[in-house]
C-alpha cells in the first residue's frame, strides 16, 4: 500500500507488475486485445511495434488512464482499487511528450512529482524538497533547477521529466518512447541512466521503444505487439528475429550479433527474402 | 520557441531579479555564496548551484518585496479614496483617523470618512479582489490566458440572475438573495460556456472558449434586456447597475459581499497550488496523483461564486481579471501560488484606484467604473490574444 512507498525514501522494495488481458477499445475499434504481460521485480521489459499497434496505449492502460478491461497488479496490488493519488505511489509515468509548461520553471516542475506525498492543500514540505534536490543531484540536473522549461535543450527536457517521474518513488517506472526525441548520445545517456537507477534503486522498468536494437540492448524481456495483441515475448534474442520481425514491421531487416547483444538494421527490400509479401490482414495470434 | 517567455517574464533577468533569498530566478545573482560540487558540468553562466541547499529549489515562491507591494499598493489606495472627493481631506488626517488615533476632523468629516467615503473603498479594493483573483484562477483553470469571468459569460448571467430578482415586485425577493441569483445565473452560463467551448474543441484553442462565453454572454444579456424593458419602472436602477457601479449606501453593501468574498478568496488561495499541477494536462495530472476534474469543480465553483456576488454589488466591471493577472504573470511568472495572492492585492487597488477615477474625472458627475476598466481592459485585451493567439501554433 501507499504507506510503504510514503515511508521513507530509501529503495522500494522492487515490485512486478502483471498486466491480465488488457483489452482496450477506443471509438469503437479495438486498440488492444487481451495483452497479458508480466514484468519480473526489477526487470526492464520494453514493448515494441509499428506504429498504432497499441504501444503507447498499454502505458496509459497501465497507468488507468484510459478505460480497460483486465487487470493490473503492481506488487501484488490490483490499481483499480487504488485512487489515483495510490497509484502514483505505485506507478511513475514519463509520457512520449511531456507537457512543459511555459514559465514554469524545472524546480517546480519536478516538485509536481512529489503531489502524491502532499496534504490536502500541496503545501510541500522540507523533505519533498529535499527530494527534488536528491534526485536532481543525481541526474546530474542540479543546475538546472531555476530555469525555466522553455529554455531546456531536448535532453535536459527527458532528464527533467524523469526527475519528476522518480521523485514519485515509485517502485515501477513506466517509459513511453524514452529516446524518441534524442540524438544517438543522449539516448544512451538516458539509457543508461534508467538502467543503473534500475540496479541501484531497484525499480522496475516497462517501457516502449522504437529502436529495436535499443530495445534489444536493455530489456531484459521484449515484448512484440502487432494489432493490439502480443504477437511474440520473451527474451531480446527470441523475440528480435529476422523472421518475426520482418513480418510483423512488413520490412526487411537484418539482425546481426555482436557478442551477446543484438543489432537490428533495416534494409532496402529490393531482391531480399523478407520484403513486404506478408499480408497485412492476417491476424497476429495472441501468444 | 513560444512567445510564453515574453509573455511571462524574461527569465532570470527580469525584475524578479531583486526579490528576496529564497526564490529560484534570483539565485544566479547567488552563485558566488553556495557552490556544492555538481555532479556533471553545468550549462555555463547558469551554475546557479541549486542543487543540495534546499531553499533554492523548488516553485517559484511569493518574494516578500512584492507582497509588500501589494499591501503598500493597497494602503495608498485606501487613503487615496477616503481622501479625494468633493470635500479635499488632508492625507494625514486621514490616516491618523483610520488608525483611530486623534485626527483633527471635524465630526461632519468624519462621517464622511466612515459613512461615505470608507465603505465605498472598501467595496472597491473587495471586488476588485475578488474579480482580479476569479480572473486567476479561471485562466489557471482552463489553461487559458483569455479566461476572464466577463468573457465566459459568468458575468452576464450573473447579471441576468441578479436582474430577475432585482425586477420581481420584491414579495418573494429580498435583497439580499441578489448574489445568489447572480451565483445560480452565473454558474449556468459557466456551464454553458464550457459546454460549447471546451467540449467542442477539445480544450485547445482558448479563442474557442471565450467565443462560446461571447455567444453565451450576449444571450444572457438579451434576455436581461427583455426583463428590463417589460419592467420600464426599474429601467433606471437596472441600467446604472448594468454599467457597473460602486454605491454609496453605506456599509450595507460590503456587509452583504463580505461573506460570499470570503469564501471566494478562501478557497481559491487554499486551492493555488493544486493549480499548478494543471498546468501539465489532465492525463499527467491524474499521473501523479490529482484529481484534476475536482479541483477545476471546486476551483470553478469558487471563482463563480465571487464574480457573482461582485456583480450583484457592483454590477459589470469588466476586463479586471484580465489586467491585474497578466501584469502579474508578465513579472513574477505564471505559478498560481504567485499570481493569486498578488492578484488578489494589486486587483484590490486597482479598482479602488479605477473608482477614485470614475467619480472624480467628470466631477461632479459620476462616470461608471466599467466604462473606466473598459477603456483601459480593451487594448490591454487585444494584447493578450495576440500573444496568446501565437502561443497557440
Amino acid at each position: 500500500m501507499s504507506q510503504t512507498v510514503a515511508t521513507r525514501r530509501t529503495r522500494p522494495a522492487p515490485s512486478g507488475v502483471t498486466l491480465r488481458e488488457i483489452s482496450v477499445q477506443l471509438a469503437g475499434r479495438d486498440v488492444l486485445r487481451n495483452v497479458s504481460v508480466c514484468v519480473a521485480p526489477g526487470g526492464w521489459t520494453t514493448v515494441v511495434g509499428a506504429n498504432g499497434a497499441g504501444k503507447s496505449t498499454l502505458l496509459r492502460a497501465v497507468m488507468g488512464l484510459v478505460e480497460h478491461r483486465g487487470t493490473v497488479e503492481v506488487g501484488g496490488v490490483r490499481t483499480s482499487t487504488l485512487s489515483a493519488r495510490q497509484r502514483a505511489g505505485h506507478l511513475a509515468l514519463v509520457p512520449q511528450s511531456p507537457v512543459l509548461p511555459p514559465g514554469m520553471t524545472v524546480g517546480s516542475y519536478v516538485l509536481l512529482g512529489r503531489l502524491a506525498h502532499m496534504g490536502p492543500f500541496a503545501r510541500e514540505s522540507r523533505s519533498d524538497l529535499r527530494a527534488v534536490g536528491a534526485v536532481l543531484d543525481r541526474l546530474g540536473a542540479a543546475s538546472l533547477a531555476p530555469r525555466r522549461l522553455t529554455s531546456l535543450s531536448g535532453g535536459e527536457a527527458q532528464r527533467v521529466a524523469i526527475a519528476r517521474a522518480l521523485v514519485q518513488e515509485a517502485p515501477v517506472l513506466l517509459l513511453d518512447e524514452p529516446t524518441s526525441s534524442l540524438d544517438i548520445g543522449h539516448q544512451i545517456d538516458v539509457l543508461d541512466l534508467v538502467d543503473t537507477l534500475r540496479r541501484e534503486a531497484g525499480l522496475t522498468v516497462l517501457s516502449t521503444m522504437h529502436d529495436l536494437t535499443l530495445a534489444g540492448q536493455y530489456a531484459d524481456q521484449v515484448v512484440l505487439l502487432a494489432d493490439g495483441a502480443v504477437a511474440a515475448s520473451g527474451p531480446p534474442q527470441d523475440v528480435l528475429t529476422e523472421v518475426t520481425l520482418s513480418r510483423y514491421y512488413r520490412a526487411s531487416v537484418r539482425v546481426l550479433h555482436d557478442g551477446d547483444r543484438l543489432i537490428v538494421v533495416p534494409t532496402r527490400g529490393t531482391g531480399g527474402q523478407h520484403t513486404r509479401r506478408v499480408d497485412a490482414a492476417d491476424p497476429p495470434e495472441a501468444t | 520557441m513560444t512567445d510564453a517567455a515574453v509573455a511571462t517574464s524574461p527569465d532570470a533577468a527580469g525584475p524578479d531579479a531583486p526579490t528576496d533569498d529564497r526564490t529560484g530566478p534570483d539565485a544566479a545573482t547567488e552563485a558566488p555564496r553556495t557552490s556544492p560540487p555538481a555532479a556533471v558540468p553545468s550549462p555555463a553562466g547558469t551554475a546557479a548551484a541549486a542543487g543540495v541547499d534546499e531553499p533554492l529549489i523548488g516553485p517559484e515562491r511569493l518574494s516578500r518585496p512584492w507582497l509588500a507591494a501589494g499591501f503598500l499598493a493597497v494602503a495608498i489606495a485606501l487613503v487615496a479614496g477616503v481622501m479625494i472627493g468633493p470635500v479635499r481631506l488632508g492625507a494625514g488626517s486621514v490616516v491618523r483617523e483610520l488608525l483611530r488615533l486623534p485626527s483633527g476632523l471635524s465630526d461632519t468629516e468624519r462621517t464622511i470618512v466612515w459613512e461615505f467615503r470608507l465603505p465605498r473603498v472598501v467595496l472597491g479594493l473587495l471586488v476588485g479582489a475578488v474579480l482580479s483573483t476569479a480572473g486567476g484562477a479561471y485562466q489557471a483553470t482552463f489553461r487559458n490566458p483569455l479566461a476572464d469571468p466577463y468573457l465566459l459569460g459568468v458575468a452576464g448571467g450573473a447579471g441576468f440572475g441578479a436582474t430577475l430578482l432585482l425586477v420581481s415586485d420584491g414579495s418573494w425577493a429580498s435583497p439580499a438573495l441578489v448574489p445568489l441569483g447572480a451565483f445560480i445565473g452565473g454558474l449556468v452560463a459557466m456551464g454553458l460556456t464550457y459546454l460549447l467551448g471546451a467540449a467542442g474543441a477539445r480544450g485547445n484553442a482558448p479563442i474557442a472558449l471565450v467565443l462560446a462565453g461571447v455567444a453565451v454572454s450576449a444571450f444572457f444579456t438579451a434576455m436581461q434586456t427583455y426583463l428590463q424593458q417589460r419592467n420600464q419602472e426599474d429601467i433606471r436602477r437596472v441600467y446604472s447597475w448594468i454599467l457597473g457601479r460602486l454605491s454609496t449606501s453605506g456599509w450595507h453593501d460590503v456587509l452583504l459581499f463580505l461573506p460570499y468574498a470570503v469564501i471566494a478568496l478562501a478557497v481559491l488561495l487554499a486551492y493555488r497550488r493544486r493549480l499548478d499541477v494543471l498546468a501539465v494536462g489532465d492525463d499527467e495530472a491524474t499521473s501523479l496523483g490529482a484529481d484534476p476534474r475536482r479541483i477545476r469543480l471546486v476551483v470553478v465553483l469558487a471563482a463563480t461564486l465571487g464574480t457573482a456576488a461582485a456583480v450583484a454589488v457592483s454590477g459589470l466591471i469588466v476586463f479586471v481579471g484580465i489586467i491585474v493577472p497578466h501584469l502579474v504573470r508578465m513579472l513574477m511568472g505564471s505559478s498560481a501560488r504567485v499570481v493569486l495572492p498578488l492578484s488578489l492585492l494589486f486587483g484590490a487597488a486597482f479598482l479602488a484606484m479605477t473608482d477614485l477615477v470614475a467619480r472624480t474625472v467628470l466631477a461632479p458627475a459620476e462616470l461608471p467604473i466599467g466604462v473606466v476598466t473598459a477603456f483601459l481592459g480593451a487594448p490591454f485585451f487585444v494584447l493578450v490574444l495576440r500573444s496568446a493567439g501565437r502561443q497557440d501554433r
